[in-house]
């Protein structure tokens, strides 16, 4: 069988497996167990057990266990509520305030949650209710809470980036680093967007009273945000200054979140072990995923498609900015139908070898292929960004969730043009912090 | 189901439920471990030899403790496509998608107890500062593909995710 056969042949039929609604780790569980079979007959088996033992036996990918943890306490000990009421009081008189508090909201929320279903599906429920109720544009806001909930996985700390440099072996601090720029231009883009759609149409927004808080007030909201600001440093701070590994910045941002919760008082024994709990489930989940497309990517590998597929790209007469664009539009229309961490798994190990032949900066490639990966999840017609708001708000239409979300698509994509012209927005921050 | 598997049934929800809270022992574990590895290393200048593949054996353990759980709880990243577009299909989808689940994870769970008992008996040992039997280790993929398995050969009599008997209700905040 010819390497094109076999590595276009496994992926299709890999994406033909996930469309039936198959747990992802099991369609490639799937997909290995009939390739070691036709290669190694049942001898190959106990190489699959051992490359399970070895994946969820990698260190490094207890940054995952560490900062799901860290944002599994932050979400259940009341830190969003104080942030809440805090931005709102330091969010001034503009038009449209509540899609800027919204935005503002996100950017900081995005940190602990690090998934941007989390952050819509709350920000669904807690903050939209109150804003339709105002007068404010469903449609608009519908769109502002999936652009915010974008910057979740883009801005650190966050699991998807942890995934990439591990899998793509690239250094997980600088790529964590590297998200923190792009994600605040992005924020800015977005507010750019609100400020000129109520330019061109003020009725997007109510007109309303606002009573401007005390200087004390204003005071006092700043310090109350000190202590989220201080797990934040402490998680992506110590990374940055390299006191401390990502795994071990993790760790200790789990435990400042804990300090933390102690002062809100909300969470007992019971709390804890929930969050410690469902923190477990959800590394499992990514971490069964990752084991197991491991085990995909080292088939490939040793049916020779990844290294032909390498040569061939070498030797091919393609401008690099060509490659590069198809690379990002193949997650990009993918990930609108495929889910994003399965299909990372199964582009990396692709694309990794393309990067050495074309010379990409890896830090930068990687960046923009995560957020290449996270538009899908608001693209219509399959995004899960638009579903997981539409679950959380369910007397919104689809049709209005759809076309709120193409502005922000087409912003993010304008994002990505910004970030592949100017790489330095990427590459710059973890380049001075080495 | 629980009611058709009787005691069996039980004792598999107390098994999961178990291993739940284990998962979440063992995660907290592994954070004191780095905190205290950072001020051994830093204030005390005495970094443990055992800490790292402590660490990786346990993120291992936690894993494969919890996969059942998520199993149970339908936490599992699938593609859900065809049964949105397809509502009327949803059920017998969802039940050969399960009997599916339930062959691979009970495939899986077959070999990876073949490779356990050949680490047994060759007494072949982790890698490390500090060897272990790897079978001490390596047992507990064998317990959540096993484990698994059985949850969705349940899952496909009862399509709802089976909440625990547990005073704890795993998963109610999920």
């Amino acid at each position: 069988m010819s390497w094109e056969t076999t590595l276009f042949g496994a992926i299709a039929l890999l994406v033909l497996v996930f469309l039936t609604g198959l747990p992802v780790f099991l369609c490639f569980i799937l997909i290995v167990g009939g390739s070691v079979l036709v290669l190694f007959k049942s001898a190959g088996f106990g190489m699959f057990v051992n490359s399970i033992y070895s994946t969820a036996t990698t260190e490094a990918l207890t940054t995952v266990l560490m900062f799901v943890l860290m944002g599994e306490i932050l979400t259940r000990s009341g830190s969003i509520d104080v942030l809440l009421t805090s931005i709102d009081k330091l969010v001034g008189r503009v038009r449209g305030r509540q899609y800027h508090m919204t935005l503002a909201l996100s950017a900081i929320l995005g940190a602990p949650a690090g998934s941007g279903i989390a952050v819509a599906a709350l920000l669904g429920r807690s903050v939209m209710p109150g804003m339709l109720r105002r007068g404010y544009d469903p449609g608009l806001t519908s769109g502002v809470i999936m652009g915010g909930a974008l910057l979740a996985p883009i801005i650190p700390p966050s699991v998807l980036a942890i995934i990439i440099g591990t899998l793509a072996d690239v250094s997980i601090s600088d790529l964590l680093i590297a998200g923190i720029i792009p994600g605040i231009v992005l924020a800015l883009l977005y507010v750019a967007i609100v400020v000129v759609k109520l330019r061109i149409d003020p009725s997007l927004a109510p007109v309303e009273s606002y009573v401007r808080p005390s200087r004390r007030d204003q005071v006092e909201a700043l310090l109350r945000m000190i202590p989220f600001s201080l797990i934040i440093f402490v998680s992506i701070g110590l990374i940055m200054f390299d006191i401390a590994t990502p795994s071990e910045s993790g760790a200790l941002g789990a435990l400042a979140a804990f300090l933390e919760s102690l002062w809100h008082r909300r969470m007992n024994l019971r709390a804890y072990l929930e969050a410690a709990g469902e923190s477990a489930v959800l590394s499992a989940v990514i971490l069964i995923i990752m084991a197991s497309a491991i085990l995909f990517g080292q088939i490939l590998a040793f049916t020779g498609a990844i290294q032909e597929l390498g040569k061939i790209a070498g030797s091919l007469d393609v401008d690099r900015w060509v490659l590069y664009f198809i690379m990002m539009a193949i997650p990009f229309v993918l990930c609108m139908f495929v889910d994003q961490v399965a299909l990372m798994m199964v582009l990396i190990p692709i694309y990794e070898p393309l990067l050495k032949v074309y010379g990409f900066e890896p830090v930068w490639f990687w960046m923009l292929f995560l957020i290449n990966l996270v538009v899908g999840a608001i693209t219509p017609p399959f995004g899960y960004i638009l579903f997981a708001l539409k679950a959380a708000v369910p007397e919104l239409g689809m049709r209005q969730v759809f076309s709120a979300s193409w502005l922000f698509v087409w912003t993010t994509v304008a994002g990505i043009a910004l970030f592949s012209v100017f790489p330095g927005l990427v590459t710059w921050l973890p380049a001075v912090l080495k | 189901m629980t009611r058709l598997l009787g005691g069996p049934g039980r004792l598999h929800d107390w098994l999961t439920d178990i291993g739940y809270i284990l998962a979440a022992i063992a995660l907290a574990a592994m954070a004191v471990i780095y905190c205290a590895e950072v001020t051994l290393r830093y204030f005390f200048n005495a970094p443990t030899t055992w800490a790292t593949e402590t660490l990786s054996h346990l993120m291992l353990v936690a894993v494969f403790l919890a996969l059942p759980h998520a199993t149970r709880a339908g936490s599992h990243v699938a593609v859900t496509l065809l049964a949105d577009l397809r509502p009327n299909y949803a059920r017998p989808l969802g039940v050969a998608l399960n009997l599916v689940g339930a062959i691979v994870c009970a495939f899986v769970a077959y070999i990876a107890f073949g490779e356990n008992l050949r680490q047994y008996t060759q007494n072949i040992e982790t890698l490390g500062n500090v060897p272990l039997p790897k079978w001490w280790i390596s047992s507990w993929i064998t317990f959540g593909f096993g484990s698994s398995a059985l949850w969705f050969a349940r899952l496909m009599v009862t399509p709802a995710p089976v909440r625990p008997r547990w005073k704890l209700v795993p998963g109610a905040d999920a």
